[in-house]
């Protein structure tokens, strides 16, 4: 009683905070936030690129609210896989095709490597295909919106510093709010999105199979993860950042979901209550326009193109960390050609042929960019068993190493993605 | 010249003809510029035995065979006698891992260890291949790989980045980094893991720490001088001119500055210009005096 009595006066005659200090606390709060937000910002972003824009546009259109739910999981998976890459980079110091080579051997290895960068050439011609439609929408050709962002990229990539490379990229992410400003235009019914999101139901249709499906497939990119992890370690965190870079993380993978979220929502409230069917994104755009008014559509198109050029900036940049750190040697935008040749040519390939591919007349672009999907979709299960195995290697991780609930919580996902992509696999064999 | 990637996976067997596993791995003590192999690790998936160098009877590409019978004592098992704490696994902690090629200044991934036998009889590890010959070779594709020729790395210039490599060369002070003069040390950082290059750091005398902090890049110096643990930063602190200490103990404090800096100067790796023309030597000089102006920051 007495430590009580003595105890109480000192906590009234503790002054509350000033409105100055208030103000200076969460100035210097917000600007920690604004500091870290960065890898998982743009790793994340990236993941909702034309193909994912298309993906959620269907499952909006055909389906309305109702797999809603499917985003909110694939958004976890994203959290989840983000975060441990970006803490495999930080902790390992190495990228994760390095780490593949060094903890399982230069012949799985090179496998991962060999499909990875032709499911990323593939996946940079499909977000070149999107400057394309979504220049397209404008009424601008192809053959000046395509080259115009391949130059535009490389420019930016390989002649701007860090700093510059990043805050570009940053304000192209800006684009993303347009989703959101369509979504919100479209006049949703908010409680069925609400619905939608927390109450899992699914048509037992082969559309909705494969539309839940490639929706997992598109928010979880095998080159996304390799993005963070190689990001992570240029960036050259440390361990104490980890609890930032997990700020970062959670926030672009959310964000990630919020934007597909709004996707949706647009589409389900103009598309699928007037039975109009899209099949991709553009088609979208074009259809929302006597729905939900010009400048929806104008904005739907606007994203679509913002989200190619980030998604195309990145790809080729993910594909030469990968392809260097398999082949033993490191490099990074600082270095100069002559000590990074390696480097830059799988930079410049990836770029000119992905761009080529769209900009060659007679290519059959459909049978490529279905190719890349399988081959994503091939690539992401080893590539997050990969990812598990690491992350319980005592050796590698130290005090970092994934105690027995994250395991269970890899397992449970891994378990998942694989149930969907056999799924995907066997619809695709068996259409009936 | 032998390989160890050639050399392991072989078959071994005692002096009466048992097979008692295969060779999974090499282990050597480091300390010696070309450490001898120290011990064979024998086993069928996982390690199974360490056996002492000395056991070895024959080391040959056709026979690996123990100077021991099926009925003499049994092989030591690798659980009561783990490994020295000097001791490194090649194949574990070396192949395939991160290096930093300390002469050349560059980080690379070693592709195979290369060893050489002595007059003694000993094998000794002599250099690292970096190249690409062989990783290709050991994706079978041994005829393009003959083309290639070795890219080596002399061990003693190499400083291992996997965790165990990186601690046990930290506490040999014959290992590379405590052969390198102040720029060279600073080239290191550069090529570190903020991580590990504040290890590094650590790991010097404070006076040379302070004079490789000087000699860096400023982007690296402050970064590692912020990853420094506090009863580590303050004996280098002591030794950087007032000025600049006081900078450092500014930023170390902020932690607001700290997150901004991590965000506005990641990825680059900001190397300290090398001394080897005059030109270079000049610029710098001219480095060194822009780094008098404007400090750490």
């Amino acid at each position: 009683m007495t430590e009580h009595a003595a105890a109480a006066p000192t906590h009234r005659w503790r002054r509350p905070p000033s409105h100055g200090a208030t103000l200076l606390r969460r100035r210097k709060r917000l600007l920690a936030l604004l500091a870290v937000v960065g890898p998982g910002l743009l790793a994340g972003l990236s993941d909702d690129d034309p193909a994912g824009i298309t993906t959620y546009s269907v499952l909006g259109a055909q389906f309305g609210y109702q797999l809603l739910w499917v985003l909110l999981l694939s958004t976890m998976a994203l959290v989840l896989f983000h975060d441990l890459g970006a803490r495999m980079g930080v902790v390992t110091g190495q990228g994760l095709i390095g780490l593949v080579r060094q903890r399982y051997g230069v012949r799985l290895a090179s496998l991962a490597t060999v499909v990875l960068v032709t499911a990323n050439v593939g996946t940079t011609a499909a977000e070149f295909a999107g400057v394309a439609a979504g220049g397209e929408l404008f009424g601008i050709s192809r053959y000046l919106t395509v080259p115009v962002a391949a130059v535009g990229v490389s420019f930016l990539v390989l002649r701007g510093s860090f700093h510059r490379v990043e805050h570009v990229l940053l304000a192209v992410s800006a684009v993303f709010i347009t989703y959101i400003g369509a979504g919100i235009l479209a006049h949703p019914d908010w409680a069925a999105a609400a619905r939608g999101l927390v109450v899992p139901s699914m048509p037992l249709t082969r559309e909705a199979l494969l539309l839940a499906t490639a929706t997992v497939g598109t928010t979880l990119a095998p080159w996304g993860l390799s993005f963070i992890q190689s990001y992570a370690v240029d960036k050259k965190l440390t361990e104490n950042d980890l609890r930032y870079e997990r700020v970062d993380v959670v926030t672009g993978s959310v964000l990630t979901g919020v934007i597909g979220t709004f996707v949706v929502v647009a589409c389900a409230a103009t598309l699928h209550a007037r039975g109009v069917d899209v099949t991709d994104a553009a088609d979208a755009a074009r259809a929302l326009e006597p729905l939900a008014g010009d400048l929806a559509a104008t904005l739907f198109a606007v994203g679509l193109i913002g989200a190619a050029v980030l998604a195309a900036s990145i790809l080729p940049l993910s594909t030469a960390y990968s392809v260097s750190e398999f082949m033993g040697s490191e490099s990074a935008l600082d270095d100069r050609f002559r000590d990074a040749r390696l480097f830059y040519v799988t930079y410049g390939l990836v770029l000119v042929v992905g761009a080529a591919v769209v900009l060659i007349p007679d290519v059959p672009l459909v049978p490529v960019l279905v190719l890349t999907q399988v081959l994503n979709a091939v690539l992401l299960l080893p590539l997050l068993v990969f990812m598990a195995g690491i992350a319980r290697d005592r050796d590698l991780m130290g005090r970092f190493t994934a105690g027995r609930a994250a395991t269970v919580a890899y397992v449970v996902a891994i378990a998942l993605i694989a149930a969907c992509v056999v799924a995907l696999f066997a619809l695709q064999l068996w259409p009936t | 010249m032998l390989r160890l990637t050639v050399e392991t996976g072989q078959p071994v067997r005692t002096l009466d003809g048992r097979a008692v596993g295969d060779v999974l791995d090499l282990s050597v003590r480091v300390g010696d510029d070309h450490p001898a192999v120290h011990r064979l690790a024998i086993g069928r998936r996982r390690i199974e035995h360490l056996v002492a160098w000395s056991e070895v009877a024959t080391f040959e590409h056709s026979a690996v065979q123990l100077a021991i019978t099926s009925t003499g004592p049994p092989l030591p098992a690798d659980r009561p006698t783990p490994l020295e704490a000097d001791e490194l696994l090649l194949v574990r902690d070396v192949l395939d891992t991160q290096i930093v090629d300390v002469a050349g200044q560059r980080v690379q991934r070693v592709g195979d260890v290369l060893l050489a036998r002595t007059g003694n009889g000993d094998l000794e590890v002599v250099a690292v291949d970096v190249g690409i010959g062989p990783v290709a070779r050991r994706l079978g594709l041994r005829r393009w790989a003959e083309h290639r020729g070795e890219q080596a790395v002399d061990w003693r210039d190499l400083h291992l980045t996997s965790e165990r490599g990186h601690r046990i060369q930290l506490a040999q002070p014959a290992s590379a980094l405590h052969r390198l003069d102040d720029a060279e040390l600073a080239h290191l950082m550069a090529a570190l893991s903020t991580e590990h290059a504040a290890d590094v750091l650590a790991t010097v005398e404070p006076a040379r720490a302070a004079a490789a902090l000087q000699a860096s890049h400023r982007e690296v110096g402050t970064r590692v001088a912020l990853a420094l643990e506090d009863d580590e930063a303050a004996p280098v602190l002591a030794e950087l001119r007032p000025e600049q200490a006081r900078h450092v103990r500014r930023l170390r404090s902020d932690r607001t500055v700290r997150r901004r800096f991590q965000r506005l100067r990641g990825w680059r790796r900001f190397r300290p210009p090398r001394a080897r023309s005059g030109a270079a030597r000049r610029r710098e000089q001219a480095f060194l005096s822009e780094f008098d102006e404007q400090g750490l920051a």
